[in-house]
């Protein structure tokens, strides 16, 4: 058996780096302490994997990092810290020798500058200035039960005494949303436009049928109301 | 373009078509403007673009305005116009959505960035935003929603939140103001919940899923009759049509969608008008009956894209018009 001092270490040659490709290429990926003998090269297992993960594998890329794995990478960083494989895994044909080079050179010193179009950057700038400290609330959901049938009447009857008696039935304390919200019932019926052009009929009876559709919405919002009112009763 | 029936027969007068260089998600019709629109690509990469049409309806057409187009990180998952017109200025403001809520200036010739808001306590990152509304009571006020389950309300002046709250138990998909301190949002928890900003110890939840692990996607609150809002289910056909004068129960489910439902709006005009849109490539509009019927609520109105449809808006200062996106094309309807 060869001893240690006899194992080949430095730069790879391309006569090895061709035996290393053939060896992979016959064999798969993997089985790395099979393939220093197999591919006749006398180099340490490590040395061959690392070789191919990181310089001869078909798909990695080469070249200066996008604008947007450089963000990519940034992100990542944020999560994961210097887990270089993990954020090498969202950024394909990048290695993590790639990445970790590649912060260690240019990200760690400028802490987060990278390119971005000028409105973009403008508003990253804000980004950091606007980090601020404030609460963040969770409420306390409440499931309204159904209305309960003794009511049913006299909500749809008079819609704005019946909403004051469920909100106190349902929800003491605060019901104002439900009040406020009818309030405005009658601002928004204002502006209430009719349109009888129609797009979709093709034939003059279809014509009509839309703008016999639309009649009813003609009608004053008391109408209006009472009918809402006939729908919720049929429920 | 398809016709899958005679009544979606397309006729060059009551349609006009805008062919996008790439997908298109968001869109958002100026209230200030009246004849501009503004479009947001839906590229699954860090680099998207906004754009902003001019459209004429004296000559059916659409065209595109270079130099109002800017650079967008990732696809902007809504964009919004002020509600109102800016006081003093010909400019108008645009807002979108994405990995932070931005502020976008859109004058006559260019596009300036204002303003990016951030609501994370610990980082220059915010957790990315689902969609916003933009309150046109009190329009100082911008609501986002997020997958970190929180929605935020935004002072726009100061750029400051104003009110981060814990909303759902999951991803906060949607939201829309009903009026200036009032809101409502959907979850991946399956729950329809309303918020009132003078009590922000409580929310009341006015529907759930009738399947506990089923996400609500969308939510549409009427503006003309704000007892009523529209919300859909993923994967799901129905358009759930809810009171919440009676909640938990919907006072309709409209199931005539052949495909998942991605769209609901309301018609800006009427409150008895609905438009929804999906994967069966159809957009229909809706009239909601006065009675309740056994058989079930038929569309008044069916358009056939050639296509799913991913979105929907309908214009609020021209409300016989409606725009639909899918795949790289945006289509405007006449109604």
């Amino acid at each position: 058996m060869e001893g240690p001092s006899s194992v080949r270490k430095g730069a790879w040659s391309k006569c090895e780096d061709d035996l290393l490709r053939a060896c992979v290429q016959l064999y798969g990926e993997g089985k790395w302490h099979l393939v220093p003998q197999r591919a006749g090269l006398n180099r340490c297992r490590k040395s061959c994997r690392l070789r191919w993960l990181n310089y001869l594998k078909p798909n990695i890329k080469r070249g200066d990092f996008s604008e947007d794995e450089v963000d990519m990478m940034i992100r990542m960083h944020k999560l994961l810290g210097n887990r270089w494989s993990l954020i090498a895994g969202r950024l394909p044909g990048r290695t993590s020798n790639d990445v970790k080079n590649y912060w260690n050179t240019y990200m760690r010193r400028k802490v987060y500058s990278h390119k971005k179009d000028n409105n973009v950057e403008k508003q990253a700038d804000e980004a950091k200035s606007t980090v601020q400290r404030h609460q963040v609330i969770k409420p306390i959901p409440r499931a309204l039960t159904k209305t309960a049938p003794r009511l049913q009447g006299k909500l749809f009857n008079s819609s704005k005494v019946g909403v004051s008696e469920a909100a106190g039935a349902a929800s003491s304390g605060s019901g104002n949303w439900w009040e406020t919200l009818l309030e405005n019932k009658k601002d928004n019926h204002e502006g209430n436009i009719i349109n009888n052009t129609c797009f979709f009929g093709g034939a003059d009876g279809e014509l009509d049928l839309w703008d016999e559709e639309l009649n009813p919405i003609a009608c004053d919002f008391l109408s209006e109301g009472e009918n809402w009112s006939d729908f919720l009763l049929d429920l | 373009m398809e016709n899958s029936t005679q009544e979606s027969h397309l006729r060059s007068e009551n349609s006009v078509s805008y062919e996008s260089p790439y997908p298109i998600y968001g869109m958002s019709f100026s209230p200030s403007h009246p004849h501009r629109l503004a479009l947001g690509s839906f590229i699954e990469e860090y680099t998207n673009r906004v754009d902003i049409l001019s459209f004429h309806p004296d000559t059916l057409s659409l065209t595109p305005n270079p130099s109002l187009s800017f650079d967008h990180p990732y696809p902007p998952t809504k964009l919004m116009f002020h509600p109102r017109k800016p006081p003093s200025s010909s400019s108008d403001l645009l807002a979108t959505s994405g990995d932070y809520l931005r502020l976008w200036e859109v004058r006559d010739n260019s596009v300036e960035a204002v303003s990016l808001f951030n609501n994370s306590k610990t980082s220059e990152f915010c957790a990315p935003l689902t969609s916003f509304d933009w309150n046109d009571i009190d329009p100082n006020r911008i609501a986002t929603s997020s997958i970190d389950t929180t929605c935020t309300i935004w002072d726009i002046e100061r750029t400051l939140v104003e009110t981060q709250l814990i909303a759902h138990d999951k991803e906060v998909y949607d939201i829309a103001w009903g009026e200036a301190r009032v809101f409502a949002s959907v979850s991946a928890d399956g729950s329809v919940r309303i918020f009132d900003l003078r009590d922000k110890e409580h929310s009341t939840i006015i529907y759930e899923s009738p399947h506990p692990d089923t996400p609500l996607l969308r939510l549409a609150w009427n503006k003309q009759d704000l007892r009523y809002m529209a919300t859909i289910l993923m994967d799901s056909n129905k358009v759930v049509i809810l009171d919440i004068r009676s909640p938990t129960t919907p006072v309709a489910e409209l199931e005539r969608h052949r495909g998942s439902v991605n769209a609901i709006a309301w018609a800006p005009h009427s409150s008895t008008h609905i438009c929804s849109a999906g994967d069966d490539t159809q957009a229909l509009i809706w009239d909601l009956p006065t009675l309740a019927s056994p058989t079930g609520i038929d569309p008044v109105c069916m358009y056939s894209a050639g296509c799913e449809i991913n979105q929907l808006q309908w214009s609020a200062v021209q409300p016989e018009w409606i725009a639909i996106a899918f795949a790289n094309k945006m289509q405007l309807l006449k109604v």
